[in-house]
């Protein structure tokens, strides 16, 4: 199995960007500053694919998970292994997870399992097999732009970063579509993936099996 | 029948108690001729040439006659009494508030009056005024001396707390200060607490019934100070509120003449709309309403977990509470603040919130969340909501990135980048922010001027607040409110705890109190915090402004032991507030906003923008502002900071302008101060800090008080670790407001419409011999 492990050396490179930004008298400011140029954006923190399957959505959404906020109406639901320590929701910024050249949207928080269920929007079970899944610089998705994801996957294929290879995917792969009407009715299905992966979020699952009103 | 007293004695008596004034131009109320009610103050101002003693002549007849060789409109009977009036000061003006008798068989008496100032340049060498006739008549309805006189006794100078609010089961006293009721000494009264009615119920019902436990008080008003005319009134038995009321009012009544009657004379707190004082209930305990809990979705990010009261069909339209959860957090998390507020007559809507991509993606969804729910009344819970709920009187409450994402989405609605179908900016009441995060900075986390609330946990181990962080400073948000704010910080309770979901606590610090003890504080608070913004009850102020270990929830320090609250309360500019330095203008040391300069032997004084001027709370002596995070190098709060040791007392005195030195018409002297954290003078006396504020008139009296009289000192910081090395977290900043009437008591020369100079005094003869601390929005306050 080929995990996406990536370098201590790349961790090493982010700190030294961060230290070259502009110093700032008081604090040291640590908010995004879409001036400075992200160029070795991979930290270390293994990821393994444990389950894919597609879905249709019949209302297209918006992927919030980005700058452009692209429409959307297909994709992949993943689940993916990591440390459940790095799983972990702050307040602060987290690592923005990458699947190729897409944001993956978090649909739990895997804190409690290490089990994290993602979407990723207009990703194919075909394209998944090169698509490298990896933890990127810790930020605000909302801040990711194109040349920022550009930049996260360049360098992490340069450190070696592969997709995690069609005979992986096809092993996790349940090829039934998930049909939903929207991204709510898609978590209401997903909240059942959720309850084997990852069956302590409770409320999280049960957050999602509620009355369905038809708001104008 | 009573003696009635010799009219002109009465009228002098109560000028002798007083301290006195001076003339060539002498006006009564600013005219030469004035009837005036019993038992209200005159205002005698005379004017002349600088620097001459003067004194006021008093008959019952206007004459004229000679004095001197000169004729004066007089009669010189032998009734005339003559009162010294001391020196005019350098404009040539001696002012004097006169006192005028209360008993009421005096209307219709007229007194006669002349100044005169001792001037050499005179040919006889007295300088005879204009005359000058007052006619007292009997006080109109309505027309009582509405004072106040209910609350508490301290130990310590000024000895007695006057309040809005006593808790259900408390002692309540009663106190008055004998030099503002000089016409008092030595009578006997009787004291009554009675339910409270406004001005026309007291108007057409004045007669006392007598309420309180003890039954009427009968007491002599001596001439000793304040401590010795305190008098206990109740001791707990005070009937509480009842339905959803936080509190139920009282009147207080000194009736003087002791006909059973507020009649002429008496003394009253609560004549207006406003009762004397409150009763509170305990605002932890549930209210009256049972509680229905629906748990819904709208569709994608529509979730809701909605809280209202049972019977909300027989209600009116109740005001909205939108709850934005963190991130991580659940929508169905915040049980605690739902039900709690629900069975007092809110409906509260927790809604799923886009917190993981960002603060922009939250606040969209505490829009749309808030838009739908307005839109969808007749929908949700098969419509029983449609007509019971006030969208133009709502509060957004956010958790974390929630909590900045409310702010986050106030500023979009306040730039037009929102425009909401069911709601405006104008009907956002208040922003709450629980431990919110500022990613975004002082462009777009920014409650502009809405009433703004924050909410820290001192020992929150995610956004910690710690000086490495911007993100992670939750006070930016509230030093970049513009208008009303306050905040809460709790010292012990971490992230997690404000929500009451499970999982890692997210917190870190020493007498940790865990989330039981946290949600009684916070449904404690809470509770007055949305009456007084969004019901604007009078009485729940005192929850926001009272010193924690001074007034709060009685079971909360029963439920928390241990716990340490902290609070900070700024009135908005609508209150009317002078501000004599918030250090945001005139930037320069020796200058105030006000103009009013400034001096100090005060040492390591520094004054500028409160950022940390580092990534540690290290002491490391070089960073004058450690220790501070209420803004970031972007934003503009400012303030000072300084040291003492024991070598001496040192103080900070601000010379008030001319034209602003009458505080009179204002209520406190308030300002916010914290310790400095790590600091060696900090770790000397680690404790509550105590210092004085000295108020000097214009004539060189000087009164005293110490912050303690708030009911505590200046916290010393949360003992937390990390964050660089040393022992404390950051500063901690809280409001004190020292009454500025208490500054006369027991000091009859003290002229509060002359206030010359405001002295912050340190070092060994004013509390903690040594210290450095943060000072900041020194006001005078009218609420």
């Amino acid at each position: 199995m080929k995990l996406p492990l990536l370098l201590g050396a790349a961790a090493i490179a982010t700190v030294a960007l961060i230290s070259s930004k502009s110093s700032v008298q008081g604090t040291q400011d640590d908010r995004f500053d879409p001036s400075v140029v992200v160029v070795n954006p991979v930290v270390e923190l293994p990821v393994e694919l444990v389950h894919a399957q597609p879905f249709e959505l019949a209302t297209p959404e918006r992927h919030t998970w980005r700058v452009e906020q692209p429409s959307f109406d297909s994709g992949l639901v993943l689940v993916l292994q990591a440390d459940p320590a790095a799983l972990m929701p702050r307040q602060v910024a987290e690592p923005v997870l990458y699947v190729g050249d897409q944001t993956a949207q978090r649909i739990n928080t895997g804190q409690s399992s290490g089990q994290l269920v993602v979407l990723v929007p207009d990703l194919t079970l075909a394209d998944l097999a090169d698509a490298p899944i990896f933890f990127g610089t810790a930020m605000l998705p909302e801040q990711v732009d194109a040349a920022t994801i550009a930049a996260e996957l360049n360098a992490a294929r340069s450190l070696g970063v592969d997709g995690p290879g069609a005979a992986r995917v096809a092993q996790v792969t349940d090829a039934t579509v998930y049909s939903a009407l929207d991204l709510d009715d898609l978590f209401f299905q997903v909240s059942y993936l959720i309850e084997e992966f990852s069956p302590l979020e409770r409320d999280l699952i049960e957050g999602f099996r509620v009355t369905r009103y038809s708001f104008k | 029948m009573r003696n009635l007293p010799n009219p002109v004695g009465a009228l002098l008596t109560a000028a002798a108690l007083t301290s006195v004034v001076s003339a060539s131009d002498l006006k009564l109320d600013g005219q030469t001729s004035i009837t005036k009610d019993v038992g209200t103050t005159l205002q005698v101002d005379l004017t002349g040439n600088a620097g001459l003693n003067g004194w006021l002549l008093i008959d019952f007849t206007a004459g004229p006659a000679s004095l001197f060789g000169e004729s004066i409109p007089l009669g010189l009977t032998p009734q005339l009494t003559i009162v010294p009036m001391g020196q005019t000061d350098g404009n040539g003006l001696v002012s004097l508030a006169l006192p005028l008798p209360t008993n009421p068989a005096l209307a219709g008496t007229q007194f006669f009056a002349v100044g005169t100032l001792r001037d050499g340049a005179d040919p006889n060498g007295f300088d005879f005024s204009n005359g000058a006739d007052l006619t007292l008549t009997a006080p109109t309805p309505g027309a009582f001396q509405d004072t106040e006189l209910a609350g508490n006794s301290q130990t310590i100078r000024p000895f007695f707390e006057y309040v809005r609010a006593v808790n259900e089961g408390s002692t309540l006293e009663v106190a008055l200060d004998p030099l503002d009721h000089p016409t008092l000494v030595g009578q006997t009264v009787d004291i009554y607490v009675t339910d409270s009615q406004d001005a026309a119920g007291w108007d057409a019902n004045p007669a006392l019934v007598q309420v309180a436990q003890l039954g009427v008080a009968t007491v002599t008003v001596t001439a000793t100070g304040v401590q010795n005319n305190t008098w206990l009134v109740d001791t707990g038995a005070l009937i509480g509120p009842t339905g959803t009321d936080l509190s139920r009012g009282y009147d207080v009544v000194i009736d003087v003449d002791q006909d059973g009657q507020l009649s002429a004379g008496d003394l009253i707190d609560g004549y207006g709309d406003v009762p004397g004082i409150h009763i509170v209930r305990d605002t932890t305990l549930p209210g009256p309403y049972s509680v229905i809990e629906a748990t819904y979705s709208g569709g994608t990010f529509f979730g809701q977990n909605t809280f209202y009261p049972a019977n909300i069909s027989e209600l009116g339209q109740l005001p909205l509470v939108v709850i934005s959860h963190g991130n991580g957090h659940q929508y169905t998390w915040y049980d605690h603040i739902g039900n709690h507020l629900a069975s007092y007559g809110f409906v509260v809507m927790s809604h799923q919130n886009n917190t993981q991509p960002g603060i922009e993606t939250a606040s969209t969804t505490t829009l749309t969340n808030t838009d739908a729910f307005l839109g969808n009344l007749d929908t949700i819970e098969g419509g029983v909501l449609e007509g019971h709920v006030d969208g133009n009187n709502i509060t957004w409450m956010g958790h974390s990135r929630g909590g900045e994402g409310v702010a986050r989405a106030y500023d979009r609605l306040f730039d037009g980048q929102f425009v909401p179908s069911n709601f405006t900016i104008n009907d956002i009441t208040l922003v709450s922010s629980i431990a919110p995060t500022d990613f975004l900075g002082v462009n777009s986390a920014n409650p502009h001027g809405v009433n703004y609330h924050l909410w820290v946990g001192q020992a929150d181990q995610d956004v910690t607040g710690c000086a490495s962080s911007n993100i992670a400073q939750s006070f930016h948000l509230l030093d970049r409110a513009s208008n009303q704010s306050q905040s809460i910080s709790l010292m012990g309770v971490g992230h997690a705890w404000f929500h009451n979901g499970g999982g890692f606590a997210w917190a870190t610090g020493p007498n940790l109190i865990g989330q039981g003890p946290t949600h009684a504080i916070v449904r404690g608070y809470v509770l007055p915090l949305i009456k007084y913004h969004m019901e604007g009850d009078y009485a729940a102020r005192d929850f926001l402004t009272r010193q924690y270990e001074s007034f709060s929830p009685p079971s909360v320090l029963a439920d928390a032991t241990g716990v340490e609250v902290d609070l900070q309360f700024q009135d908005g500019v609508e209150n009317g507030n002078y501000v004599i330095d918030d250090f945001q203008t005139n930037t320069t040391v020796a200058l105030a906003s006000s103009g009013a300069v400034v001096s100090s032997n005060l040492q390591a004084y520094s004054e500028g923008l409160y950022d940390d001027g580092n990534t540690t709370f290290t002491n490391t002596g070089s960073d004058l502002f450690n220790g501070f995070t209420m803004g970031s190098a972007q934003d503009t709060t400012r303030g000072i900071v300084f040291s003492h040791n024991a070598s001496q007392d040192f103080d900070l005195t601000f010379d008030i302008p001319a034209a602003d030195q009458d505080f009179s018409s204002y209520r406190d002297l308030s300002f916010r101060a914290c310790q400095a954290t790590r600091h060696n003078n900090t770790i000397a006396q680690l404790g509550d800090a105590e210092f004085f504020v000295e108020l000097v008139d214009g004539n060189g009296n000087s009164s005293l008080l110490s912050v303690f009289a708030t009911g505590a000192g200046v916290v010393e910081p949360y003992q937390r670790t990390s964050c660089g090395t040393g022992v404390g977290w950051a500063n901690e900043f809280e409001t004190f407001r020292l009454p500025l009437e208490g500054f006369t008591v027991d000091d009859p020369a003290f002229d509060l419409t002359d206030v010359d100079k405001v002295v912050f005094r340190f070092g060994p003869s004013f509390g903690s011999s040594v210290g450095r601390y943060g000072l900041d929005d020194i006001e005078l306050t009218s609420n």
